[in-house]
């Protein structure tokens, strides 16, 4: 009886050992089925997005993009196509392509006017078509002796100015300066006609 | 005796004067940042034209990635209108550039937007008719009609144009528009020419890194690495 139990405990011990290596093996095949599935993904170099910009990365992974745009990026003929090909607006944020709002004629008669261009209402404030510039008044100094560097002659200065304003064709002021100058010059002078300079020197 | 080393001094001085500007004109220029004088006065006497070199002081910037880094707005424009005129102390010139925002990379501008940007140096002509050529070595002037890839930052203290430097009973002086300046000098302004679409770069030189990395490259392989080099 006693070896009955003990051959009944054995057949119970294979049967456990044998429920329980499966029940191992079930276990170790589904951890690898997640492991087995990630190494099917990934790829060395692999390309994940910066910004932007897919960037590469070097070692294995599972890339996130395949080029630029699939990172948020705008397409770069697109954006030619805008800017150089239809001469519409483009903004790189939104990746979008717009008509002008505004006439660009007008916008360019602003900027030839030096305006402010308010693309909003495509209006151009405060523009000026300067008219040709006037002088508004003049002055110059008499002759200045400064001293003598002949027999006879002598060097002089003069200096003298103008103050200048321009209209625009509307009538307001659109810019005043002034401007200055000196001028030396020699001249025939009583000063230097003397025995330093007409006799000593000689 | 006195007043003939009086008058001896005085033609010297009168001929170093006449060196002078010619020196500054030709020399470096930091030589002409440190002259005090305006710039009327510094075309030599005798003389009726000044070339002058001016040194905007950038800090020379090397990759694209740098460039926008340190750049708040980044657009694609064409040049309307230049106008060249004295600053304020008279002793620079400024040009005035009007560009339309063809295209926005980057910053708080809109496509189709008119904005007025202000890079150093010009042309000028004085009332008594002498001219002053300033300019920065290298730097190839923005023509009108020109495409450009631009990468600026708005002049401090500059307020927005709008409203401002209205004139009223004709009392108001011309308004300066600009608003905008290179953000790293001629680094940053690449001219798109031919019938290619090709980038030429304002750097510089041809030993620039920019130049050299990006002279004669398409303006689509130009602006996506522009695009790509914008952080977001």
């Amino acid at each position: 009886m006693k070896r009955i139990g003990i051959l009944i405990a054995l057949i119970a011990l294979v049967v456990w050992l044998g429920s329980s290596r499966h029940v191992v093996q079930a276990s170790a095949l589904a951890a690898a089925r997640p492991a087995l599935a990630g190494q099917a993904g990934e790829t060395s170099p692999y390309y994940v997005c910066e910004g932007r910009m897919c960037a590469e990365q070097s070692g294995c992974g599972v890339s996130q993009c395949g080029s630029d745009q699939d990172c948020g990026a705008c397409d770069p003929y697109q954006r030619d196509e805008c800017i150089y090909g239809r001469q519409w607006d483009w903004d790189d944020w939104s990746c979008t392509c717009s008509p002008p709002q505004c006439d660009p004629a007008g916008e360019q008669e602003c900027a030839a006017q030096w305006g402010t261009w308010d693309s909003s209402n495509c209006y151009c404030d405060n523009p000026c078509n300067p008219r040709q510039a006037q002088i508004l008044t003049s002055w110059q100094t008499d002759p200045y002796f400064i001293d003598c560097i002949d027999c006879g002659v002598g060097l002089f200065e003069t200096s003298g100015g103008e103050t200048w304003v321009q209209y625009c064709q509307d009538g307001r002021l659109w810019d005043d300066w002034e401007s200055s100058y000196q001028n030396y010059y020699q001249d025939w002078s009583w000063n230097c006609f003397n025995w330093w300079w007409c006799w000593w020197l000689e | 005796m006195t007043t003939n080393i009086r008058g001896i001094c005085a033609v010297v001085a009168l001929a170093l004067g006449s060196v002078g500007p010619v020196a500054a004109g030709q020399g470096p220029a930091a030589r002409a940042a440190k002259d005090l004088r305006t710039l009327h006065d510094r075309v030599p006497p005798g003389a009726a034209h000044l070339d002058e070199a001016v040194d905007n002081g950038d800090l020379p910037v090397a990759t694209l990635e740098e460039l926008a880094g340190r750049t708040p707005i980044v657009i694609v424009g064409r040049v309307f209108e230049t106008r060249t005129r004295l600053t304020a102390d008279k002793r620079q010139l400024g040009t005035e550039v009007a560009v339309r925002v063809q295209a926005r990379m980057k910053g708080p501008v809109a496509p189709g937007e008119l904005i007025y940007l202000r890079v150093p140096g010009g042309k000028h002509r004085f009332v008594d008719g002498r001219t002053v050529n300033q300019f920065v070595p290298g730097f190839r002037s923005m023509q009108a009609g020109g495409m450009y890839v631009l990468f600026l930052r708005p002049i401090p203290g500059a307020a927005p144009a709008v409203g401002r430097g209205r004139a009223s009973g004709g009392k108001a002086p011309r308004p300066d528009r600009a608003t905008y300046e290179l953000a790293a000098g001629p680094q940053g302004v690449f001219a798109v020419e031919g019938p290619g679409a090709y980038v030429v770069p304002s750097a510089p030189n041809l030993m620039h890194p920019l130049t050299a990395r990006y002279a004669n490259v398409t303006v689509t392989d130009f602006l996506t690495e522009v695009s790509r080099s914008i952080p977001r």
